[in-house]
């Protein structure tokens, strides 16, 4: 009886996750597609965001070899 | 004074990409009509045309007018019957016949008003003909459409499928354009390092290769979003999607040979001389390869990126200034770079 | 200058010659290709063939050129650079490229034709594009085994530099090949596939005044 239930709970949840879809692309669409314009601007966002975090790294390690040479030095 | 020296690039850069993506995203675009239902009609027959506008005022506007424009015939709406600020019933009585010089058979749709100006929809509909054929009768108005009201303001230009992501081309486009810019910068850096043979050329030259190749996948990733809501699919192996791919995957494997090479000079020496071969050899890629084929871009068969309709004024105005601020944005990343390389190199 | 150049290409003859069998290897990789292309695919249709043909050809071409510098490691190299500059070294060796791919090249052809039948139709505009086609592979390649083989593991740096550098030349080549699957003449052609061979011998041309520029700092230390 429970895995019944189970099974129709996944089923739902599956048949909702397919709803959620169909309704993403229609509202990507909506309004004069300017949400594709929003994704595009996000996109370049999160790519210049990566890049931070890329050169953020690259800084630390730095600094890591400059405290150890400090300490060396004394 | 000194600071200034060191910032005014820099703030200029901020600025205009600050201008670019405000005005950008806040321009309106120019009334459109979406859709004009049904597609088709019986020549001799009276047509009820639902029209869906775009960005219009329909109830507000007043002198309002319609036509049916074929070629330079036209034939005027009977009535015309507002529904909505973006609905209107236009009805027109259609003649029994083609103007008799004519073989086109999808009109034009042009919608004329006082607050929306003039807004047009190509080949809003074909024409069947109708069964019983009667005497040709010129029912069809030679340049009958005058007195046209213009509608005043900045505008970007309003075209079917695209909609509001005609914005995308100051975000999308602006990255490739910044991105030749970066590995021109590379290119003469690495030139220079050649003739010269200081170290601090190297590290300018990756430095700014690396954000060059950062804003073309960026480009690629965004012009994917694009694709996807406009041609239909993410990656639809379109010649200029391809051709960049690989000039991406060219300057890719310039950080690959660096990473192979432990030694400091001879890496320094063999990637410039790579660099120099890349710029050269990405050349035929992106202006010489994609006239051969057939492409869904823009500008096809002639100019790499657009063909002159495509960027009205209003649009380069948004345009130029946003290539100019990625570009110095990205200068300004890569002397970030650049500076944290030095600094490692005095490490040791 | 000239007479520079005609006695490295000499040397180099007479050194491949020492070493036949490395040739004969080439052959027998362009052979066994055919032969693997012959048992899976039997018929093959004319644009298919197209792309297999400058595929083999790109491989072995990938494989000679690379081999070409692999011999010259070390000291002899320095040797090299002291008797003449980089530039005639690096025409001598394009001509030398040049010449071991084009015969490669027209050998494959007639393998290839033997084996699976020819469905090239203008057999001259096909050679005009089998000469463009080896100058501008041997062109580009051979400044990219000068980087690799300088480089740590070289066969794989040959092939993650080279390939994107020659996607253009070898696009171009497709195209104008896909012509000579009609019949025609050299001239009939020739209007048709203008704009491929304005490319392609445009894209030879910017590779080699970039490549002599470039070539003799790949041997200065």
């Amino acid at each position: 009886m429970t895995k019944r239930y189970i099974i129709a709970a996944v089923f739902l949840a599956f048949k909702m996750q397919v709803f959620a879809q169909q309704e993403q692309v229609d509202f990507m669409r909506s309004t004069g597609k300017i949400y594709v314009v929003v994704a595009v601007i996000l996109v370049i966002l999160l790519g210049l965001f990566v890049y931070l975090i890329r050169m953020d790294k690259n800084l630390t390690k730095l600094e890591n070899q400059i405290n150890r040479n400090g300490r060396a030095k004394k | 004074m000194k600071n200034l020296k060191q910032w005014w690039w820099k703030i200029t850069g901020i600025l205009l990409l600050i201008y670019g993506f405000t005005f950008g995203m806040l321009i309106p675009l120019k009334p459109g009509i979406v859709t004009a239902e049904p597609f088709t009609a019986v020549l001799g027959q009276q047509l009820q045309l639902n029209v869906q506008g775009y960005n219009t005022y329909y109830t507000t506007a007043k002198d309002f007018r319609a036509w049916l424009k074929l070629d330079s015939f036209s034939i005027a709406a009977s009535n015309i019957e507002v529904q909505s600020d973006q609905q209107v019933a236009l009805t027109f009585n259609l003649p029994e016949h083609l103007p008799s010089t004519i073989e086109e058979r999808s009109p034009n749709l042009i919608i004329d008003n006082n607050v929306d100006g003039t807004h047009l929809l190509p080949s809003a509909i074909y024409l069947n003909d109708s069964k019983d054929t009667l005497i040709a009768k010129e029912q069809w108005n030679l340049n009958a459409i005058s007195s046209l009201n213009k509608k005043s303001g900045i505008y970007f230009p309003y075209r079917n499928t695209l909609y509001e992501t005609i914005r995308n081309t100051y975000f999308h486009v602006s990255l490739w354009f910044a991105m030749m810019f970066l590995f021109i910068g590379a290119f003469v850096q690495s030139i220079k390092y050649l003739l010269g043979k200081q170290l601090a050329r190297d590290y300018k030259a990756s430095s700014l290769t690396s954000i060059g190749v950062h804003f073309g996948i960026l480009g690629l990733l965004t012009g994917a979003v694009w694709a996807k809501h406009t041609w239909g699919a993410y990656w639809s192996w379109d010649i200029k999607q391809n051709m960049t791919a690989i000039s991406l995957l060219i300057y890719l494997a310039y950080f690959v040979l660096r990473a192979s090479i432990p030694d400091v000079d001879k890496k320094a020496r063999l990637s410039a001389v790579y660099n120099i071969f890349a710029f050269v050899a990405i050349i035929p890629l992106i202006y010489v390869i994609p006239r051969l084929f057939s492409s869904l871009h823009p500008g096809n068969g002639g100019n790499p990126a657009f063909g002159s309709q495509d960027l009205d004024n209003t649009m380069r105005l948004i345009f130029y200034p946003i290539i100019i601020g990625w570009t110095l944005i990205g200068f300004w990343i890569a002397q970030l770079n650049y500076r944290i390389k030095r600094l490692g190199e005095k490490l040791y | 200058m000239l007479k520079n150049i005609v006695h490295l290409l000499k040397y180099e003859f007479k050194r491949e010659l020492r070493q036949a069998h490395a040739l004969g290897g080439l052959l027998l990789y362009v052979l066994s290709t055919l032969f693997i292309i012959f048992i899976s695919f039997a018929n093959v249709s004319g644009p298919i063939w197209i792309i297999l043909y400058w595929i083999i050809v790109l491989f072995a071409a990938v494989n000679a050129i690379l081999r070409s510098f692999s011999n010259e490691m070390g000291n002899r190299r320095l040797y090299y650079f002291s008797l003449v500059n980089g530039a005639e070294l690096y025409v001598a060796k394009v001509i030398y490229n040049f010449i071991i791919l084009g015969v490669l090249s027209v050998l494959n052809f007639i393998a290839f034709s033997a084996i699976s039948g020819s469905p090239i139709l203008n057999i001259p505009v096909f050679l005009f594009g089998i000469g463009l086609g080896s100058l501008g592979l041997s062109m580009a390649l051979t400044l990219i085994a000068g980087i690799a083989s300088q480089s740590t593991n070289n066969g794989t740096m040959m092939t993650i530099l080279g390939f994107p550098v020659i996607i253009p030349i070898l696009l171009s080549l497709v195209h104008l090949s896909a012509f000579t699957l009609q019949v025609g003449t050299f001239s009939t052609v020739g209007s048709e596939a203008y704009g491929d061979i304005m490319s392609l011998i445009g894209i030879i041309g910017l590779l080699f005044a970039v490549s002599v520029f470039l070539f003799p700092f790949l041997w200065k230390n």
